[in-house]
């Protein structure tokens, strides 16, 4: 049993492996058909993102949300639906932080001591019901969640510029900025931009492992997505399953955002561009289908991508190039875990060619 | 005729609603006029993926095709100095990554939606990263005025009018894919693909080469439409030009039931509801009470109450977004 399952983990593992190397070569393509140096741009890249133990720092910064959006989109992905939605929950998540961290404990400041705990809760609960809207429309509408979810990310957006541009939330002394969590809302800094909100993300995501997999709700939940006819026949309530999924996800989505804004030093706000929450969401669904939708392997691949990410910054200094490289190369390797095929066919190949 | 008067109907009903805004200071005009440009990219994206996913793939990547050759298509106008061929580089390119995913769909047995996942998150960091490797300026691009492909102004009764040709194009396009899809025994073979590919294999039509012509001119419009929102609309590139523009063309194709002349319809309302925020948000007495974050919001939530709203009672193709595999 335990060796079956070795087998099973290290081929999924080579598989992987496979959709990093593939998705690493057409990128090389793209780069050498603009004029790059692949080998420039590959070295900046990872030195910046893995090889020195400050870049390991940041890249562990960088990943702390990108594990919970990856969690996010993996739970409601286990239930069968496409919650692209994480990235504009995200931004709602960092609203619901700054509001409470900054606007109401400032208000009312009996609150202070409990101000962190205070603004993670905010940021989850808004998450989860910026999701339940696009649930809601799923599950009694009939409206698939890739359209419905998209229109909440783009409302999420403009109501949050709002907010942290011109609204409430903005800095009176800093109009580029949104408030400042006070000093009590804060995690604590291990280094440069790591903070221990790190920690709350892994427990977070191993608290999310045990409730798929260990769980009654768990195995509901991946019984709808394998088969949602056969989970009605077993007694599930699908309906509410498939809500409940998507409410956890939009939890853990909005808990992202409050990371950013309640672990992410010098600022401690965000941008009235929003800046420091675009495109999270995003990275985070290739964080899970990277680590096939597993809550453990995603906090590996979340070190990945956060080291990408952070390795792309050195781009734009030493090879003037985009940082958004990065993300090129992540929708290339997406594109061939989508095709799971072309792995198959390559390694039996291979593995007629060796014998 | 019940559908004329339907028609006529929803005519009467647009004038007295552009009738009423002029109220508020909107040139009715021109606000048709923005309508129609908002509409063109969404109507030809919509067209694509209705006769895409008539044969039974599913292309969620639309927004990310729109983007990249929105880009792709200035570069193209810039490289050769006139506008068309520029919009004729988008409508390549799209096809282009068309024809590849319709091949992963088809041989590769793909996961339809997580492949378009891919082709949006890639066009999210190739676009910028294009736009940087070709200009050297990061984010934004603004061609010489020259080489756009701008609409030609037609004067009726003294009442100036832009329309570009392809608006036009686009309308008899949702024409002809009409005839095509109900009146020809080409359409009948596109939606056996759709319905029942194992059937259609063994009644001789070959499954995968319509399902990935398809996929390939579906992507090629939407391409099209990427390339006419820099080239015509916009004057211009932004890495984010397509604000999700896909994807309100894929409520476009919901909303409809995959039929090609309420997608157009669905396109113009969608458009409309953009070009009205676009209007009202720089209207004088309303952008300074209402902000125009919340004014922006408007093609958003029409796309979702609309969605909502039709898409009761609509039937899709049985094996829409399944791999058909042969035995």
């Amino acid at each position: 049993m335990a060796i079956l399952i070795l087998k099973k983990t290290l081929s999924r593992v080579a598989e992987t492996v496979f959709a990093l190397l593939v998705g690493l070569i057409l990128s090389a393509v793209i780069i050498v058909i603009h004029g790059y140096s692949v080998i420039d741009t590959y070295y900046w890249l990872f030195y910046g993102g893995f090889i020195y133990y400050n870049a390991i720092l940041d890249a562990l910064a960088f990943a702390t949300p990108l594990m919970l959006t990856g969690t996010a989109f993996a739970v409601a992905s286990l239930a069968g639906l496409f919650n692209i939605g994480v990235e504009g929950q995200t931004y709602v998540g960092a609203i619901g932080a700054i509001f409470a961290g900054a606007l109401l404990v400032t208000k009312v400041s009996v609150l202070k001591p409990i101000a962190l705990p205070l603004a993670l809760l905010f940021s989850m609960l808004l998450g989860a019901l910026w999701a339940l809207g696009p649930a809601i429309l799923k599950v009694y509408f009939g409206v698939h969640e890739v359209i419905s979810t998209i229109m909440f990310n783009w409302m999420s957006f403009y109501i949050s510029m709002y907010l942290v541009s011109t609204g409430p939330l903005v800095d009176p002394n800093r109009p580029e900025k949104s408030l400042t969590v006070v000093e009590e809302a804060r995690f604590s800094v291990i280094y440069s931009i790591l903070t221990t909100s790190i920690y709350l993300a892994v427990i977070i995501v191993s608290i999310t492992y045990f409730l798929l997999w260990h769980t009654k709700l768990g195995f509901e939940i991946r019984t709808c997505g394998i088969n949602p006819d056969a989970a009605r026949y077993a007694g599930i309530n699908v309906k509410k399953t498939m809500l409940l999924a998507f409410i956890i996800s939009g939890a853990l989505a909005g808990l992202a955002g409050g990371l950013i804004v309640t672990g992410r030093p010098p600022k401690w706000a965000i941008h009235g561009t929003l800046g420091d929450v675009v495109n999270i969401g995003f990275d985070g669904i290739g964080v899970a289908l990277i680590g096939s939708n597993h809550p453990l392997a995603i906090i590996f691949s979340s070190i990945l991508i956060g080291g990408l990410r952070n390795g792309s910054r050195l781009l734009e200094p030493y090879v003037k190039m985009s940082s958004e490289l990065s993300r090129a190369i992540i929708g290339l390797i997406i594109l061939v875990i989508a095709l799971p095929e072309l792995y198959r066919y390559i390694s039996k190949h291979l593995r007629g060619r060796l014998t | 005729m019940k559908l004329l008067y339907k028609y006529i109907l929803l005519i009467l009903c647009y004038i007295i609603v552009v009738m009423l805004l002029r109220f508020i200071g909107i040139d009715p005009v021109k606000l048709t006029h923005s309508a129609l440009l908002s509409m063109t990219p969404l109507a030809l994206a919509a067209l694509g993926e209705v006769v895409n996913e008539k044969a039974g793939l599913v292309n969620i990547g639309l927004d990310g095709i729109m983007l990249m050759t929105a880009a792709i298509g200035v570069w193209g106008a810039e490289a050769s100095g006139i506008g068309y061929i520029g919009l004729l580089v988008g409508l390549l390119v799209g096809g282009l990554i068309g024809l590849i995913l319709g091949v992963m769909s088809t041989y590769g047995k793909a996961i339809q939606i997580i492949a378009g996942i891919g082709v949006n998150i890639f066009a999210y960091g190739f676009t910028p990263y294009f736009i940087m490797a070709m200009w050297k300026f990061p984010g934004i691009r603004i061609p010489p005025k020259e080489v756009l492909a701008k609409p030609r102004t037609i004067v009726l009764n003294g009442v100036y009018f832009d329309i570009s040709e392809v608006t036009i194009l686009t309308v008899l396009l949702a024409l002809i894919f009409y005839y095509i899809l109900h009146k020809t025994p080409l359409g009948l073979r596109i939606k056996a693909c759709g319905e029942m590919p194992e059937a259609a294999d063994v009644a001789g039509i070959g499954v995968f080469k319509i399902r990935i012509i398809l996929s390939t001119l579906g992507s090629a419009l939407a391409g099209l439409g990427g390339a006419f929102m820099s080239l015509t609309w916009f004057g211009g590139v932004v890495k984010e030009i397509s604000a999700g523009r896909g994807f309100l063309a894929l409520g476009c194709v919901v909303a409809s039931g995959l039929e090609p002349l309420p997608a157009l319809g669905f396109a113009f309302l969608f458009g409309f509801a953009e070009a009205l925020a676009y209007s009202v948000a720089i209207t004088p007495g309303v952008k300074e009470i209402v902000p125009y974050h919340f004014v922006y919001l408007l093609p958003y939530i029409t796309v979702l109450v609309v969605v909502s709203l039709f898409m009761r009672g609509k039937r899709f193709p049985r094996a829409l977004g399944l791999p058909y595999i042969k035995e």
